[in-house]
């Protein structure tokens, strides 16, 4: 690199007349007997001629350039040719629509489309124009269908889950019907009391239970497996009141069933708050659901995040909720 | 080219030299003419005789010793040229009619080109001697000074029909290449920055784009010259 930057630099003199005879001899000889060499040479003529045309020279690298290179009319003959370049290039690059630096001047009709609108070109290239805007219409249209099928897809997984977990309450308040009349989330009668907890399984706001009721001190929580791998779905809420002792969760997970299980809680921001082991599991349908209850105090205004494990302590699924305390 | 001469006998030219003295100016003239013809005949086919020898001793592939040939053209054409030559293509030529002489003649040469610009050098030094000994270096600095004094009307003067070929030139190219161009040109050529850019979305180095922009260009001034029928870019 430095090598090359060197080379230039000696062509540059070279053309400036700021060269040895030696420096310029031996210039010279290589040119004669390396054709690559004598491309850069004429590539940094007609830069160092283009600096000159454009103006990016300054005015004593200028004069010696007009001493050494610009004197003879053939050298001239190359300024011409530039100026020529500049001016027509850069008309052209307006009239094909490319990015110039260069003030841009406006027209009616770009210069090339002025001198080929009738032409059996132009024809063709209307055709091809109007065949490649269809064919970007057509990947537009398709890019567009994918993405609404994306859509469509997340929101049938969204259901599905809804599905699972309205399933799994119905297993769950036809069981504790059986066992001692109870509904779950519903204090009974040795749990009542003034709590304002409340349980939040229809949807991800939260939700009052019905006035007259009494609130049960233990807040219920039914919760599917994230359906996103990132977890930037929104996590289901749940409020608890000053007088909440716990929080019950009860994770629906259709894997292959364990003897046991772990749960661990972390913060959104992947603080630990607690872990759970030796949970079992309850089957409910296609379903199991692992019950766990984490003490009210634990629990603050924010997101978390549960991850069920098998006793091995594998991964099988993650869960997030969010709490809003009263 | 002339007619081959008639060859006269002995008693038709005494015949023609007592009809009168007006005929024998006659026939002298006419031989006269015909011995220049015969002469630039001659020396036509010397100089092809010379360039076949020439081409031969570059390389024994026809086509590649036109290649040299051409690259020890343009060699001496720049050399020339950045030397302040005022007729770089004509002292070229005399050049390279020196070098085919001379291997014609039988001279042994180890390297074309580094004899070749020896001889270029002479051939430089002449032109300065002999511009020295024709005018004062006032009267040729006069003469340079009419010279750029009258380029740049004539330019202005030709300068639509000049930007026409241009047109037409650059609409010849491969797309890419005027793209290319246009880019370079219209971003500014001489500006780093944009022979940065260009360099970076073509996703090629700043001596790759330099390569191809000459080549451009030189395809551009051969189209050019064409395009306006007269002298070298």
């Amino acid at each position: 690199m430095e090598q090359e930057r060197r080379t230039d630099q000696l062509i540059t003199k070279y053309f400036f007349g700021e060269l040895s005879d030696e420096e310029r001899r031996q210039l010279e000889d290589r040119y004669f007997t390396d054709s690559e060499f004598l491309e850069r040479m004429q590539a940094i003529e007609a830069e160092l001629i283009e600096d000159y045309v454009g103006g990016a020279l300054p005015k004593e690298a200028a004069a010696k350039l007009e001493t050494h290179m610009l004197q003879s009319p053939h050298q001239r003959r190359k300024l011409a040719f530039t100026e020529s370049v500049f001016r027509v290039a850069t008309k052209q690059a307006d009239a094909i629509g490319l990015p110039a630096e260069t003030k841009r001047k406006s027209r009616a009709l770009p210069l090339i489309l002025r001198r080929n609108i009738f032409t059996p070109a132009a024809a063709a290239v209307a055709a091809l124009v109007i065949t490649v805007a269809f064919a970007a219409w057509v990947i537009f249209d398709v890019s567009r269908l994918r993405r609404e099928l994306g859509m469509l897809q997340k929101e049938q997984a969204a259901a599905r889950s809804r599905e699972q977990e309205l399933q799994a309450v119905i297993v769950q308040l036809q069981e504790s019907k059986k066992t001692n009349g109870n509904i779950p989330g519903v204090p009974n009668d040795s749990q009542k009391s003034n709590s304002n907890d409340e349980t939040n399984a229809q949807d991800h706001k939260p939700s009052q239970l019905p006035p007259g009721k009494s609130e049960a001190n233990i807040a219920t929580l039914v919760l599917s497996p994230s359906v996103l791998r990132s977890g930037q779905e929104l996590p289901k809420q749940v409020q608890i009141s000053g007088n909440t002792r716990a929080l019950q969760l009860q994770l629906l997970y259709d894997g292959a069933s364990a003897s046991n299980y772990q749960a661990v809680v972390e913060t959104a921001d992947g603080d630990e708050l607690l872990v759970k082991t030796n949970l079992k599991a309850k089957r409910a349908g296609n379903n199991q659901i692992v019950t766990l209850e984490i003490p009210s105090n634990l629990l603050t205004n924010r997101a978390y995040v549960l991850t069920l494990r098998s006793s091995s302590g594998a991964d099988l699924s993650r869960y997030s909720f969010a709490v809003t305390k009263k | 080219m002339g007619t081959t001469p008639e060859i006269l006998t002995r008693e038709e030219i005494r015949s023609i030299y007592e009809s009168g003295p007006e005929e024998v100016f006659t026939l002298v003239k006419r031989l006269q003419s015909e011995i220049i013809a015969l002469s630039e005949r001659v020396a036509k086919l010397e100089t092809r005789v010379s360039f076949d020898n020439f081409l031969l001793y570059l390389d024994s592939d026809r086509e590649r010793a036109g290649e040299r040939y051409s690259r020890l053209q343009q060699s001496l054409i720049n050399f020339f040229a950045w030397r302040n030559s005022l007729d770089p293509e004509s002292r070229a030529a005399e050049t390279l009619d020196i070098l085919s002489k001379q291997i014609t003649e039988g001279r042994q040469i180890d390297n074309v080109e580094t004899y070749c610009i020896g001889v270029a050098r002479n051939v430089l030094l002449k032109e300065h001697s002999r511009a020295a000994n024709q005018v004062s270096l006032d009267e040729l600095q006069s003469d340079y000074d009419l010279r750029l004094s009258v380029q740049p009307i004539d330019l202005e003067v030709n300068q639509r029909r000049y930007d026409e070929c241009m047109t037409a030139c650059l609409q010849q190219l491969p797309e890419t290449d005027r793209n290319l161009i246009s880019m370079y040109a219209g971003g500014g050529g001489h500006d780093k920055d944009n022979r940065e850019k260009l360099a970076r979305e073509a996703g090629i180095t700043l001596q790759v784009l330099r390569v191809r922009i000459n080549r451009i260009r030189g395809v551009l001034k051969e189209c050019l010259r064409k395009c306006l029928k007269k002298g070298d870019l």
